[in-house]
Formats: C-alpha cells, sequence, structure tokens
C-alpha cells in the first residue's frame, strides 16, 4: 500500500491530496470571475484548451478570507465527475508515500475541515489529514437555501 | 414511416453491399453451404421486411427465391449454372428496386415473372433473356450505379468520441491562431495553418451534422395528433409549433417523441376545456397550444403551453395525500412550481374519470422519469383558470452552440443565439427608453417590453444601466419577450460549449463554458434564469387580463402608459396602453364600413369597428387598427398614424361634451384627447365569440364555391360549413338549379345563377359574380337575423 500523496498547504494546514487524483499543478493566470457564483468559486481559468473552475480551498473550507486578500495562484488540477478544477493552495510541499491506509480521525475537527476530510495517514511528513477532493469542489452545503 | 423506409433501404443496401463477395463466391462453388446460407438470410430478410411495407412485388421475388433456396439447403435441388444464374438476376433485380425506392422513382415490372419462372426446375427460358427486355424497358431511368449515398451504422458512442475529439481540435486550433499571432508574420505557419482551419471547419461541419436531426421533423407530427384527438375528446385546438431552428441529436428525438406525445395528449385532456366550458369562462372558443423548442448552452428547452383550466392543485395535493406520497404538513410547505410537480409523482392524477387517452394515473410519472434517464428536466407552472406551461428541458450532447459574445463592465458573456431576437440600438427612433416605477422599458415597433441590464442581474459593476445603449432583444421559449441591456455585442461565434461545474450550474445563472480564440474562459448564460431572477417570466402567459392595468398602476401611481396617435379626423388621441391588447393591419377587404355599425372581421371573429366614419380612405388598401380589450369583450378601433408610446398624468382635464373622451392630457405642451374606455366598450363593447357567428352552408365539394365564394362569405362574417353538417346553417348558398330550402338545412337560401341576366323564370336568384349583390344579401341576411 505505497499510495502516493501530494502535501499542500492550505490555510496555514498542510493536507494531503491522493497524487493520482491530481492531473498536474499550476499556475493560475486569469481568473475570468463567474458573478453571483458561490463565493468559494473564484471563477473560471483556461488550461491549454480547457476550461477549469476554480475552487478558492479556504472558502470551500468555511475558513475566513478577507475580502480583498489577493487569492493564490498556485492550484492543483483534479478532474470530478467529469469537470476539472482547480484547487488554489498556498504552496506545494512535497510528494511522499503513505506508511499506513488512511485511518480514521479521533478526534473532532472544525466544521469545514470535518466535512472534507475523508481520514488521516501516516508520511514521513507526519500525519496528514486526507481530503476527499469531492467534497473540496462541492463547497459547503446548501444551509442558506434551506 | 420515411424514417422507418429510409432505415429499410439502408439496411437492406448493407446486405447487398455485404453479398457481393458471397454471391461471387457462391457462382465459384454453388455447393459451399455457408455462402448458400448467407444468401438465403437476405432473401429471407428482403421478404420479411417486405411485410412492413407494400412491396408485393419485392416480395413475390425474395420469396420465390427463398422457396427454391430452401429447396437447395434441403438437398431437394441441386444447384446449377441456370439456377445460380437465375437467382443471381433476382439479387440484381432486388438491388434496383431497392434504388427505385429510394429515390421514388418507378421501375417496370416487366420481366419480373421471366426472372421466377427461371427459378423452377424446368423453366426453360434462359436468364439473359428474362434479364435482358427489363433493361430495355427502362430506358432514361436512373442509372444503376453504386455512387449513390450509402451509409454505414455506428455506434453513437464512437461519434460522442469523434465530437468531443473534433471540440478539443477546435479549442488547439484556436490556441495556436493565438500563438501565431503572438510570434508575428515570420513563422511562416499561416499558409498550413489556415488550411488547416478550413479542413477543420469542414470536419466539424460534417461531424455537426452526423447526429444531428431538426426538431421540426418530430414536430411535423404533431398538427395531425392535436387534430385526431381534439376531435376524440370534443375539444377545439388549434396548435402553434415553432422550432426555433432547432436541432436535436437523432437519438434525443426518439427518446422524447413519447414523453412530448404525452404531455401533449395530457394538454388537450385535462388542460383545455370543451367548446361550452370555454365560453362559459369567457375564453375564447378554441384552445391554444404552443408548442416551441429553444437552445440553449447544453439545453433544448421544449416548452408545451396550453391556454386550458390549469392544474387544480388543491385536488392534487388532496389525491398526492391520499396516495401517501406526501403528508398535509409537507404539502403545506410546497412552492407552487413544487405542488405542480406533484402531478408527476407514480399513482396521482386529477382526471375525474378515466379517458382512452390520458387519466389513469401513469404517463407523467413515466415521462419524468425518462426525461430524467436522459438527463433532462421537468417544470410544470400552471395558472388556474389560464393555462399551463411544461417545459422539458433536455441535454444536448452536441455542444457547438451559435453564440453571441457581449460585455458588460469588463467582463464578457455569452448569449445562445437561438434566443436572440435582434439587437437594438436603445435611446433611438427605433427603440425608445422609458423609465417607469425602477424599471426600463423599451419601446421597439410599438411593442413595450421589459429591459434588465445584464449587469445588474449578474451584479457586475460598471455597467451604466439607464443608458442602455445597447440591447439584446430576447424571445423566451413560450414567447414571452425582454430586453438586455449590455455594453457592447463582441462577435457571433460558434462556441464550444462544454458544461459548467455542478456548483456554478445551481446558481441558474449559466447552462456552460466556453473559450474565446485567445483562450480565456467565458460563461455562457442561462438566460431563462436571468429573466427569472429578474422577475420577467410571468406564470403563463395569458389572454389580456386586467392585470396589466394593475401592474401600471403599481409601477407608476399617478402616470398613464397611453398610445398616442392620429386619428382619422385627424386629431392627436391616446389610448390606455393597458388595454391595448395589439396593433394589427388589416386587409380592407376583411373592413366593413357602415357609420356606427362598422365591423371587422379578426380570425374569424366579427369586432366592432370604431374610430372610423365611411369616409376613411385605406392607404395601400389596409387598415391599421388597435385591439382594445376589456378581458372579455374586445373593440377595435382604426387609426390613421401611431405616433408614440407615452405616459400622461392620470389627472385629465375635462373635455367638453366629446363623445367617448375621458379628458385632456398634454403631451409635449399640446392637448390630446384620452379615449374614455368606460364609455367605449359600455357602448360598442359585446362579447363576440365564433359560436355566435351566423352559420352558412357551402356545397363542400364544389371547387367554385370553396375557392372563390368562401372567403367572400367569411369575410362577411359567417362560419362556413358544409352538408356534413348536421345543425340547421342560417343561411345556405346554392346553385339555382339545385335542391329547395329544405334541402338545404338553412333558414334562408341565396340562389345563384350562372348568367347575367336574369331569366323569367329564376326571379331572385344573383348573379355569381356579382359581388355587391352577394354582399348585400349576405349582410341582409344576417341583419334579418337580428345580430
Amino acid at each position: 500500500m505505497s499510495e502516493l500523496y501530494l502535501i499542500v498547504s492550505i490555510a496555514g494546514e498542510k493536507v494531503a491530496l491522493r497524487a493520482a487524483d491530481v492531473q498536474s499543478v499550476v499556475e493560475i493566470e486569469n481568473i475570468t470571475p463567474a458573478p453571483r457564483g458561490p463565493n468559494w468559486i473564484a471563477g473560471l481559468a483556461a488550461l491549454r484548451s480547457r476550461a477549469l473552475t476554480v475552487v478558492d480551498s479556504v472558502r470551500s473550507l468555511e475558513l475566513e478570507r478577507p475580502e480583498g486578500e489577493e487569492l493564490p495562484r498556485k492550484a492543483a488540477v483534479v478532474e470530478h465527475q467529469g469537470h476539472l478544477y482547480a484547487l488554489l493552495v498556498d504552496s506545494f510541499e512535497d510528494v511522499v508515500e503513505a506508511e499506513s491506509d488512511p485511518d480514521s480521525i479521533p478526534a473532532e475537527l472544525s466544521r469545514g475541515w470535518q466535512r472534507v476530510a475523508c481520514g488521516m495517514t501516516e508520511t514521513e511528513l507526519g500525519v496528514m489529514l486526507v481530503v476527499d477532493l469531492g467534497e473540496l469542489v462541492a463547497g459547503p452545503a446548501e444551509k442558506k437555501a434551506a | 414511416m420515411d424514417d422507418l423506409l429510409a432505415d429499410f433501404v439502408a439496411e437492406s443496401r448493407e446486405m447487398l453491399d455485404a453479398l457481393a463477395g458471397e454471391i461471387v463466391a457462391w457462382e465459384a462453388d454453388p455447393a459451399d453451404r455457408a455462402r448458400l446460407d448467407a444468401i438465403f438470410r437476405f432473401f429471407h430478410t428482403v421478404k420479411g421486411n417486405c411485410g412492413f411495407f407494400d412491396f408485393p412485388r419485392l416480395e413475390a421475388l425474395s420469396h420465390a427465391a427463398e422457396d427454391v433456396l430452401a429447396d437447395v439447403r434441403a438437398g431437394r435441388r441441386i444447384p446449377d449454372a441456370r439456377l445460380v444464374d437465375a437467382v443471381l438476376a433476382i439479387i440484381d433485380r432486388i438491388g434496383e428496386m431497392i434504388e427505385a425506392i429510394e429515390t421514388g422513382s418507378e421501375i417496370s415490372e416487366f420481366g419480373d415473372e421471366g426472372l421466377i419462372e427461371a427459378l423452377t426446375l424446368g423453366g426453360d427460358a434462359p436468364t439473359t433473356e428474362a434479364a435482358a427486355p427489363q433493361e430495355k424497358s427502362n430506358p432514361g431511368g436512373p442509372e444503376r450505379s453504386y455512387a449513390g449515398p450509402r451509409s454505414i451504422r455506428l455506434h453513437v458512442d464512437l461519434l460522442d468520441r469523434i465530437m468531443s475529439g473534433v471540440s478539443d481540435m477546435v479549442l488547439a486550433r484556436n490556441d495556436l491562431a493565438r500563438r501565431l499571432v503572438e510570434m508575428g508574420d515570420e513563422s511562416g505557419l499561416q499558409v498550413p495553418f489556415n488550411r488547416l482551419s478550413a479542413v477543420l471547419a469542414d470536419v466539424r461541419d460534417a461531424i455537426t451534422h452526423t447526429r444531428m436531426q431538426r426538431i421540426e421533423t418530430l414536430f411535423a407530427a404533431f398538427p395531425r395528433l392535436v387534430r385526431d384527438l381534439a376531435s376524440e375528446l370534443g375539444r377545439q385546438v388549434m396548435v402553434e409549433l415553432e422550432s426555433g431552428d432547432v436541432e436535436l441529436d437523432r437519438e434525443m428525438i426518439e427518446l422524447i417523441r413519447d414523453p412530448l406525445v404525452h404531455v401533449i395528449r395530457n394538454a388537450i385532456d385535462h388542460g383545455i376545456e370543451t367548446p361550452a366550458e370555454r365560453l362559459a369562462a369567457g375564453k375564447r372558443e378554441i384552445g391554444l397550444l404552443t408548442v416551441s423548442a429553444r437552445q440553449t448552452g447544453n439545453e433544448i428547452r421544449i416548452g408545451i403551453i396550453d391556454d386550458g383550466r390549469g392544474i387544480d392543485t388543491e385536488r392534487l395535493i388532496q389525491k398526492s395525500i391520499e396516495a401517501g406520497t406526501i403528508t398535509a404538513e409537507q404539502a403545506e410547505k410546497l412552492t407552487p412550481r413544487e405542488r405542480n410537480a406533484l402531478i408527476c409523482e407514480p399513482g396521482v392524477s386529477t382526471a375525474a374519470e378515466v379517458t382512452s387517452v390520458s387519466g389513469r394515473g401513469v404517463g407523467m410519472d413515466v415521462v419524468r422519469a425518462n426525461l430524467e434517464r436522459m438527463g433532462g428536466s421537468i417544470m410544470i407552472d400552471s395558472t388556474p383558470g389560464a393555462g399551463t406551461r411544461i417545459m422539458l428541458n433536455l441535454p444536448l450532447t452536441l455542444s457547438i452552440v451559435p453564440s453571441l459574445t457581449v460585455g458588460v463592465g469588463d467582463q464578457r458573456f455569452a448569449i445562445p443565439r437561438s434566443y436572440v431576437e435582434e439587437i437594438v440600438r436603445g435611446g433611438t427612433e427605433e427603440a425608445e427608453l422609458a423609465h417607469v416605477g425602477g424599471r426600463l422599458l423599451v419601446t421597439i415597433r410599438g411593442r413595450r417590453v421589459p429591459c434588465i441590464a445584464l449587469g445588474d442581474v449578474l451584479r457586475v459593476a460598471g455597467q451604466d444601466a439607464r443608458a442602455a445603449k445597447t440591447l439584446v432583444v430576447i424571445r423566451l421559449v413560450g414567447g414571452d419577450q425582454f430586453g438586455i441591456a449590455v455594453d457592447e455585442i463582441i462577435d457571433h461565434e460558434e462556441l464550444v460549449v462544454k458544461p459548467v461545474a455542478p456548483a456554478l450550474m445551481k446558481t441558474g445563472f449559466y447552462v456552460g463554458t466556453t473559450q474565446l480564440d485567445d483562450g480565456s474562459p467565458i460563461l455562457m448564460v442561462d438566460i431563462s434564469g436571468i429573466a427569472r431572477e429578474a422577475g420577467l417570466i410571468r406564470e403563463v402567459e395569458r389572454v389580456a387580463t386586467s392585470d396589466s392595468e394593475v401592474d401600471a398602476d403599481a409601477d407608476a401611481v399617478n402616470q398613464l402608459p397611453v398610445l398616442l396617435f392620429t386619428g382619422f379626423d385627424g386629431r392627436r388621441r391616446a389610448v390606455p396602453m393597458s388595454v391595448v391588447d395589439r396593433v394589427e393591419t388589416l386587409d380592407a377587404s376583411a373592413v366593413q364600413l357602415d357609420g356606427d355599425r362598422s365591423q371587422v372581421v379578426i380570425e374569424g371573429r366579427i369586432l366592432p369597428l370604431v374610430g372610423v366614419d365611411d369616409t376613411v380612405e385605406f392607404a395601400n388598401g389596409t387598415l391599421e387598427l388597435f385591439r382594445l380589450s376589456d378581458g372579455l369583450a374586445e373593440i377595435t378601433y382604426g387609426f390613421k398614424e401611431k405616433v408614440d408610446s407615452t405616459q400622461v398624468d392620470r389627472d385629465l382635464s375635462p373635455a367638453e361634451d366629446r363623445p367617448y373622451v375621458a379628458g385632456v392630457a398634454l403631451v409635449d405642451g399640446k392637448p390630446v384627447d384620452v379615449i374614455d374606455c368606460h364609455a367605449l366598450f359600455a357602448r360598442y363593447g359585446r362579447i363576440v365569440r365564433q359560436g355566435e357567428l351566423p352559420v352558412c352552408r357551402l356545397p363542400g365539394n364544389d371547387r367554385w364555391f370553396q375557392d372563390f365564394l368562401r372567403p367572400l362569405v367569411e369575410a362577411a362574417g359567417y362560419r362556413v360549413v358544409d352538408e356534413t353538417d348536421e345543425a340547421e346553417a342560417d343561411l345556405a348558398i346554392a346553385s339555382h338549379s339545385r335542391g329547395s330550402a329544405q334541402e338545404h338545412r338553412a333558414g334562408r337560401v341565396i340562389w345563384l345563377r350562372t348568367s347575367r341576366e336574369e331569366p323569367p323564370d329564376r326571379a331572385g336568384t344573383i348573379y355569381r359574380y356579382d359581388r355587391d349583390g352577394l354582399i348585400g344579401a349576405l349582410r341582409a341576411a344576417n341583419a334579418g337575423r337580428g345580430l
């Protein structure tokens, strides 16, 4: 079980993305805004001839990002249910091999993290939270709409 | 049926092509069992297929060949050269016939017998002789060639792959184009690149059409369907089809056919009332059913709109609770649309009784299930008493959409072109702007259309909404119009639209995303979503009601929107916008001037005409008029020239004793008479309906009566029937020589004669080309009826 993980930093936390899910890591140049979209969708960007939906990971985690703060430019490109997303991350740390199978988390996390966490795994960089990409790109549940 | 036939032709051709090799091999070795089986199967299939169609000769040929080959297979006959020749001749003949079927040409019957005879054991007639005459018998006929269109069957998945590949190629090409521009002219790549572009455009075009079929082919069957259903159910239904040039995936057309037919059945059976009920409800006797289609980003929207009684939501909820679909508490919380959606729940039907057409409580649930299976959805809006609008949203597997790209603030968006009616410059003569109660209205050719600024709806900063310099006029499925103000029109483009991420789809503002030539992504807006957000979609499009008055009140308390016009007496007048149903231009022949009792005939109805006197001269032989409606009665008002739409103060100065003038308003400093609609309708308004038209019977099978006379009779305000109508007519028109008044089952009979002079024994007849005499007689008969 030597699953590879891409360790990225989101909102100051280091988390693990399954490397197999990540198509590439890119620097996003221009983002076309999507007015009236949810606030965690930063807009659209182009990757060669394909359009990416840019996800502001911080807002998707329901964490605060001060209005007007510049978005990070680094992004992990992932495909989810046929759509391409660019997950904005503060930085790429490393690609590491898992030293254990993902394990359940023994404690309650803060709300956004709780939703996207699908377990944790032991790596050479320490214990890492494994992020469920589907949840991250789906954004917070629509509680306001209810 | 044509499709079936085309399939038959295609399949037969394929088999013939495949058989070509077998035949040669069989000829070389008639004992080859595998070849023999293949040829036998061919005849068998052709014979079977012929059963579906009426091709007796084809059937006879294949049947004979099959019989003979069956004998061979059973060992009862030894295939000799003559038999092989005979079979081959029949195969050739079948090929010719199929070609003839395809091209719709005839092929001589001569020679078939000989071919069949040649198969029989003792047949002496050499095949060559049997086959020879047929070639001669068909001089000048279509040359037998194999260059005609051929077909192969492909799996749809393969086409999908090709299509998405081509889509990607287009984007890659665009990217390449941009890079070439950046490099300048020195690359030397421009010429090959252009060639590549041209080839790609061709390929894309071809691929685009491989899977597409115009939705018209689907709609074409509806008038007949509606007619049959209507007569079965005792309704009168007029159907309007609007295909919006939409092309749909072939496969999709097949999938959508049944659900669509079902929804139409429902609309006629449950929606549209019987003529008597409609009359009682103050509606036109004839129900209107509109089926329209529009293409947006990655959706096709098909709207089925009727002006019937609407959905009885109370009953629906009651039924749903009975059926255990929802609880009473849940029902409380439902939005109107969710309530209507209950009709799609299994086992729920509001029909009081089960008819052969619908009402069994199976159907709408199946419709919804079918739609959802293909990734579509259904949306139902209904207004009790006024009608129902059912929208079927279908995904579009093909993703190249003709679009308009527009700029708003510093952003760009794409609008699907199928929605775009026209583009006008706001604030000019052709499109005057008015700000009413915070809403922007634009007047285009006499129609007031609400406007929204795209920037406002999408909250994009930097758009000067009030200026509204460029307006994209949109026509929604269902006919509602509105304008979208944008800052600039950038381009018309064929865009490769891909679905947007679900999170953006959910906003309801976008249907897809695409890339411009410079590689930058752009969103395609969801026109319906925008309209809904801006409150521009009325629940259901309605016949003129007093609602519009209420709206006007809410918009501008003290201002009365009016249409300014110049009457035939040269005076300037104003008519309140809210009573104007529409402006119409009529041919002079539909107008009868008769002082205070002038009338016009519109859509088979006689309406009172005011605003004219007998001296009116028709410019170009036409009369322009307003159709005024109070929701029940209709009056037409002729005018000389339409000036403008504007607002006047509701506090009018009293008018001294002029009839039908409510008061005088000032427009640009000049007095204008504002028409007193109340007085006008009190005097002229009567609820005229088609059922009250006098009935005139004309011989149904006489071309002269139907082609020459009927228009004149209808223009005089009669409903025309023929002998098959059992009821007593008010009037009949007949040739003098035919029958008595009793036979014509009419209160009165106008007898026509063919000679100009009146023979003594035919007194009281009218020469059939005496137009004035005829019109006079028609009118006299009408007056005698006391209308």
